[in-house]
């Protein structure tokens, strides 16, 4: 096997972190703040793999969008796969995440072959699925019993049903993904600021307007309030984020039914008539902001909270921001109707293996090598969870959240946020395209453009004309 | 001369023989555009009959002209349209107005002017994406370049830049208007400098000078060139994309969805059919806007040509 330069640096800086480690000096903040090569190369130094696979050879590619959470977690985790399969040849393929989604539709669409295993978010799996795209990993499941059992234990059951496209039980019903990121819409705060003004992290929707009310200062530039509310999915999810907390849904007799829309009702209004109240102490980037945007206001302080906020554990990260101490999670609020209560949309990327991808049984093991786990006797080894964590990952699986959780308090938010998840969105091909539609005309009432009733009331007309296209009505 | 061998040339006669040499000549350029310009607008054509959702091609079907009729019933369909002519008359009159006194400033003979006339002009090489995510930083609102140098700088208040409704679109079209008044400025200047030397002489002699000098010389001899220009950036304005959809993407709200980025957000939601009904009215409105202009163009040409006859 040849290296490259860099893999020789990687690998001179694993020496020197490994002895920096003997002498006590290579702690877990030293961890967060080395780049995911480096420090794959430096817990591949240490990690000895109870199982080597030297027969087995070959090139596979995984597509996944840019960034600490995504395409930065396979990278550190490469060189302990590495040393379990020798002979396999990993090569990870990364696009910025705004246009990823699309793009992966776009290969799917055309069949492609281009890649063996693609990362991509929950909500896009029923689309994947309608193209043909998802290969049933059931069969490649067979033979790991020991670690299913493992796995089964160790993720929430809410998320791994989510991987079953279309739902349905466990294995071996169809199993689309192997889930080896987490996510859950909380609230995030800055704890330090919430001491100080003697608050706790709002229960309810009144007190999350109580809340922000009470911080706000924009002549010492300290904004309550940010949240992802530019046009399109960001706003759609923000908005669906609140409705579930009143209690409603996107159709009116979810799940299943006659796919009815449901935005022009008391949920609906509530949710919406919130965030826009919101709009009163929000940083101004907000207006237009993604979670890119949402997360650099967070990290340089100019602001506070978010009732609703996807969020990564990125600013628990200390090389992100300096308050990485201060930023806490808890569950999202409730509304105040008859049927509100904290409901947090689940969130995700999971690993499909395409139709028309190659060296299938090889790109399952890299996918299941990324859910490994950290029993050893079955080829797990935590090295790799840290290595996923390190590099700025959030898993789903408990054991991992629980043995950082001291360090991330973002796994805390993730864990409390677990036992009351509900799907992001319908799981219908159109889930996106829904949520683009109705994230525009959110986007239209928080800034002022639209009123309230007339965003709910388009929101149902395009909602309609989607699933109308879609043949759910005829 | 000797013609192309072979059995086919040998039995034509000359005409038919220079003919086929053209066609044969031609083919490789026609095969390109018909492969990459006829069929893909064939395609978009008739995909803008369909229903075809990227995200569900078994429910893919042709629906007539409901497309079009579901754009046309479309608030923000229409508003986009607006926006876009706002856009493009406003941009493309400010880059005019501000690129012809750039123009004048860089027609001295100044010690330097030449390094300035080549300094002047990089805006216009730069990416627009990597220009756009600049401009987008120096524009954050809070700690923004632009906003620390009126609030610390100059003791102002803070504008809300790009980050409002009311805002957003004239600081998109600073930027636009940044980048391109350069060229505009350079090819006013060309236009310029190709006047010749004795109609200046003669303007002197009769002690044309100052602004009349511009208005009653300079301006009706770069016609042409002024003619062009605006057509140019007109069509390049209409089509604005990639500084739109990389500072602000339609937002907030809907307050600068153009038309490009708004059949940009249609395609993203995977409705590719209605991306193509709406990249056809683009394209009409496009060539509209051309035909006027060329129509309008042709008529002050003749009518200023009458003038001079008499």
């Amino acid at each position: 096997m040849k290296y490259s330069d860099k893999d020789i640096h990687a690998y001179d800086n694993a020496v020197r972190s490994i002895e920096h480690e003997k002498k006590g000096e290579f702690t877990r903040r030293k961890m967060l703040k080395a780049s995911a090569a480096t420090l794959g190369a430096t817990l591949a130094a240490q990690f000895v793999p109870s199982t080597v696979y030297g027969d087995v050879s070959g090139t596979i590619v995984h597509f996944a969008a840019s960034g600490k959470r995504l395409s930065n977690t396979l990278t550190a985790v490469k060189p302990l796969f590495d040393k379990v399969f020798p002979n396999v040849k990993l090569e990870v393929v990364s696009k910025p995440v705004t246009e990823a989604l699309t793009q992966i539709n776009t290969y799917m669409g055309s069949k492609s072959s281009a890649f063996d295993v693609v990362t991509q978010d929950h909500a896009q799996f029923a689309a994947l699925q309608a193209m043909g795209a998802l290969t049933d990993l059931g069969p490649f499941l067979k033979g790991h019993e020991a670690w299913l059992a493992d796995y089964e234990e160790d993720v929430p059951e809410m998320y791994r049903d989510m991987w079953n496209i279309p739902k349905g039980p466990a294995p071996p019903g169809f199993i689309a993904g192997l889930a080896p990121d987490g996510n859950a819409m909380m609230t995030f705060y800055r704890k330090d600021v919430f001491d100080k003004a003697g608050l706790k992290p709002p229960k309810t929707w009144t007190e999350v307007l109580e809340v922000a009310k009470e911080i706000h200062d924009p002549a010492r530039e300290q904004y309550a309030y940010c949240a992802a509310m530019a046009r399109n999915f960001w706003a759609g999810y923000q908005y669906y984020g609140a409705l579930v907390s009143w209690g409603g849904h996107t159709f009116v007799d979810e799940p299943g039914g006659d796919f009815t829309p449901a935005h022009s009702t008391e949920e609906g209004y509530q949710a919406l008539h919130h965030l826009v109240e919101l709009q009163k102490y929000a940083h101004p980037v907000t207006a237009n902001a993604g979670e890119d945007e949402v997360n650099r206001v967070f990290g340089n302080g100019t602001a506070m909270f978010s009732p609703l906020s996807w969020g990564t554990a990125v600013l628990n990260d200390a090389s992100y921001t300096d308050h990485y101490r201060d930023w806490n999670m808890a569950v999202s609020p409730k509304g105040s109707l008859p049927n509100s209560d904290h409901r947090a949309l689940t969130g995700g990327f999971g690993f499909f293996l395409p139709t028309w991808g190659g060296n299938k049984e090889t790109a399952f093991a890299w996918s299941k090598f990324m859910n490994s786990g950290d029993r050893e006797d079955i080829g797990g080894s935590p090295l790799i969870a840290d290595a996923i964590v390190g590099a700025g990952g959030q898993l789903s699986r408990l054991s991992t959240l629980k043995r950082w959780s001291d360090r991330k308090p973002f796994f805390n938010g993730l864990m409390e946020s677990f036992p009351v998840c509900v799907n992001s969105s319908p799981i219908v091909p159109e889930a996106y395209a829904i949520m683009g539609a109705v994230g525009e005309e959110v986007a239209d009432a928080v800034n002022g453009e639209k009123s309230v009733e007339a965003a709910l009331k388009a929101c149902d007309k395009r909602v309609h004309r989607l699933m109308e296209d879609g043949g759910y009505y005829s | 001369m000797a013609g192309p061998s072979g059995w086919f040339f040998h039995n034509l006669s000359l005409v038919a023989r220079q003919r086929a040499v053209a066609y044969l000549l031609l083919a490789p350029a026609v095969i390109i555009l018909l492969l990459l310009a006829i069929y893909p607008l064939f395609y978009a054509g008739v995909l803008s009959f369909r229903v075809d959702p990227l995200y569900n091609p078994n429910v893919a079907r042709f629906i007539g002209w409901r497309n079009f009729s579901d754009l046309f019933e479309d608030e923000r369909f229409w508003a986009s349209i607006r926006l876009t002519l706002v856009w493009a008359f406003v941009v493309v009159g400010a880059q005019m107005i501000l690129g012809f006194f750039l123009a004048v400033l860089l027609d001295s003979t100044v010690r330097g002017i030449g390094l300035l006339r080549s300094l002047i002009i990089i805006p216009v090489f730069v990416s627009p994406i990597a220009m756009g995510l600049n401009w987008r930083f120096i524009f954050e609102p809070v700690s923004g370049l632009a906003n620390w140098i009126l609030s610390d700088g100059l003791g102002l208040e803070k504008y809300s830049w790009l980050s409002h409704v009311d805002t957003a679109l004239t600081t998109l079209m600073i930027v636009d208007c940044w980048q391109w008044i350069p060229f505009v400025a350079l090819i006013l200047l060309a236009g310029m400098q190709s006047i010749s030397p004795e109609i200046i002489e003669a303007a002197r002699l009769d002690r044309i000078r100052g602004i009349r000098f511009y208005t009653k010389i300079v301006l009706p001899l770069i016609r042409p060139v002024i003619m062009v220009v605006i057509l140019i950036r007109l069509v390049d304005e209409i089509r604005m994309f990639d500084l739109n959809f990389i500072m602000t993407g339609g937002g907030p709200g809907s307050s600068t969805l153009l038309a490009s980025t708004y059949d940009y957000t249609i395609f993203k939601h995977g409705h590719l059919g209605l991306m193509a009904a709406y990249g056809f009215l683009i394209l009409i409105l496009i060539n509209a806007v051309v035909a006027v202009f060329l129509n309008t163009l042709y008529r002050s040409e003749k009518a200023a040509r009458r003038e001079n006859l008499n």
